[in-house]
């Protein structure tokens, strides 16, 4: 219901504030960083709570930090079942938590809105000893289905400034420079159906996108709905995206 | 020509110290539809009286209570427990109703969303980091105490959130935010009188011929 969100559904603001997870990602944490139970988790831009639940449902204690106090009203609402949650205001660079306090921290915004530097020793300071440091973001996958060509095709003959801003791929030099240690990275498939109005406005709330002044805006459109209607099925088209996790211990 | 260039700068140079203002300024448009008109004045009513009765008569049974999935009626009750005269339903509930607000298309659907700030908050400025002064001439002051100084009053104005206070007896609860207007005008303002575009607001259709509250949600 894209009425009902009006800011998420700008693209930047939909991969910053509106994080989900698929299910691989929490098997990840019990395989590979021990998650137990018992675990203590720094959920950073905790949001509305919706990823705090995943860890929440495992049984574990998940501190939910978030700047923002309509979305932490939100959270505290949508999780009030579980007194395992605990709502903070605080923020990456600061999130008010004690020293080490922390067995998990998970940041699911995307990484370029971080303080790098801030962020690292914060991240460290609540860290208890060999705990895990684990930033996760979706990229959309650019080519993997005739329809992603054929969308990223479109954004590239319209899109006016594209190019330039078109996946901010995080340099792996940049993660090495944050972990300062080795880390590892997993890639999980995540999809999201969305029907052609849901396509539309994804589309349109993207700062690369013209306006409906442009003289190309009208082609454009039609353009989309060409699209839409080559590859839907039954009114709905899946957007694929690549859920990219990287963890290690700083 | 002296006076004319005195008055020139006046008004030129004073309306481009304070073009950065910018303001979210309340709208209700309840009238435009009859029916919508008379069902929310009863619900205001209901809502000050705290007839959790009537309220629960008018919330759809699919309601959206959150961006996680848990929507519908059973859930709505479970969260703010309404049928309590303490519940905090009718303290987040009475500024959102009584807040104006503004009719959208949804597809075929008609729907009004309350208050005012939710949807008429400009899309060009980012609403995660920002707020509106919800009233008239509110006090904004030198420090996050009743009595400090007031340094200017404010009007709907949009404003950047730059720290939350907490309150000194209740830690939980946000009582001051220090804020800074586009404008550039910085001090602190009493929590109730800043409200961020994705606090709560209310979502009412047209079910079958009857308005329903459809939508309660904060965040987005």
């Amino acid at each position: 219901m894209k009425t009902v969100e009006r800011f998420s559904s700008r693209v930047e603001n939909y991969v910053k504030y509106r994080p989900t997870y698929p299910a691989q990602v929490l098997n990840l944490f019990c395989d590979e960083m021990n998650l137990q139970s018992d675990s203590t988790i720094a959920d950073i831009g905790s949001g509305t709570g919706i990823s705090a639940k995943l860890f929440l449902e495992n049984g574990n204690t998940v501190f939910g930090v978030e700047p923002n106090r309509a979305m932490r009203k939100a959270s505290e609402k949508f999780l009030q079942d579980f007194p395992n949650f605990k709502s903070v205001d605080g923020a990456a660079e600061d999130t008010n938590l004690e020293n080490e306090t922390v067995d998990f921290v998970v940041a699911a915004q995307a990484f370029h809105w971080f303080d790098k530097t801030k962020t690292r020793s914060e991240f460290k300071r609540i860290l208890k000893d060999k705990g895990f440091t684990v930033l996760l973001w979706n990229e959309r996958q650019l080519d993997s289905t005739v329809f992603l060509r054929d969308y990223e095709r479109l954004l590239l003959e319209f899109g006016t400034d594209y190019q330039t801003v078109r996946h901010e791929n995080i340099d792996k030099e940049i993660l090495r420079d944050f972990f300062q240690t080795d880390f590892e990275q997993r890639i999980f498939p995540n999809v999201q159906t969305v029907n052609f109005d849901g396509l539309k406005g994804r589309m349109l709330s993207a700062s690369y996108i013209p306006t409906a002044e442009n003289p190309r805006f009208a082609e454009m459109l039609e353009n989309l709905e060409s699209l839409f209607a080559q590859h839907h099925e039954n009114g709905k088209i899946e957007i694929l995206y690549d859920t990219k996790v990287f963890y290690g211990q700083i | 020509m002296k006076s004319f260039l005195v008055f020139f700068f006046i008004i030129f140079g004073f309306s481009g110290l304070s073009a950065q203002e910018r303001y979210v300024l309340p709208v209700d448009e309840a009238k435009k539809d009859a029916s919508f008109f008379a069902f929310r004045s009863k619900l205001i009513e209901a809502a000050k009286k705290r007839d959790a009765k009537f309220v629960l008569s008018v919330v759809d049974r699919n309601i959206k209570n959150s961006f996680g999935g848990n929507d519908g009626i059973a859930e709505f009750k479970k969260a703010w427990k309404i049928d309590r005269p303490n519940s905090e339903f009718w303290i987040e509930f009475l500024p959102i109703i009584n807040g104006g607000g503004s009719f959208v298309k949804d597809g075929s659907n008609k729907l009004f969303f309350a208050p005012y700030t939710f949807n008429s908050f400009p899309e060009n400025i980012d609403a995660f980091s920002h707020s509106v002064i919800f009233g008239k001439n509110v006090s904004l002051r030198s420090k996050a105490e009743t009595n400090s100084p007031i340094v200017a009053n404010l009007s709907y104005n949009i404003v950047e959130i730059i720290e939350s206070v907490k309150d000194i007896k209740d830690l939980g609860k946000t009582s001051w935010f220090e804020i800074k207007t586009l404008g550039g005008k910085k001090g602190f303002v009493k929590a109730e009188f800043v409200r961020s575009p994705i606090d709560y607001r209310a979502g009412f259709e047209k079910k079958n011929g009857k308005w329903k509250m459809t939508i309660l949600v904060a965040g987005d």
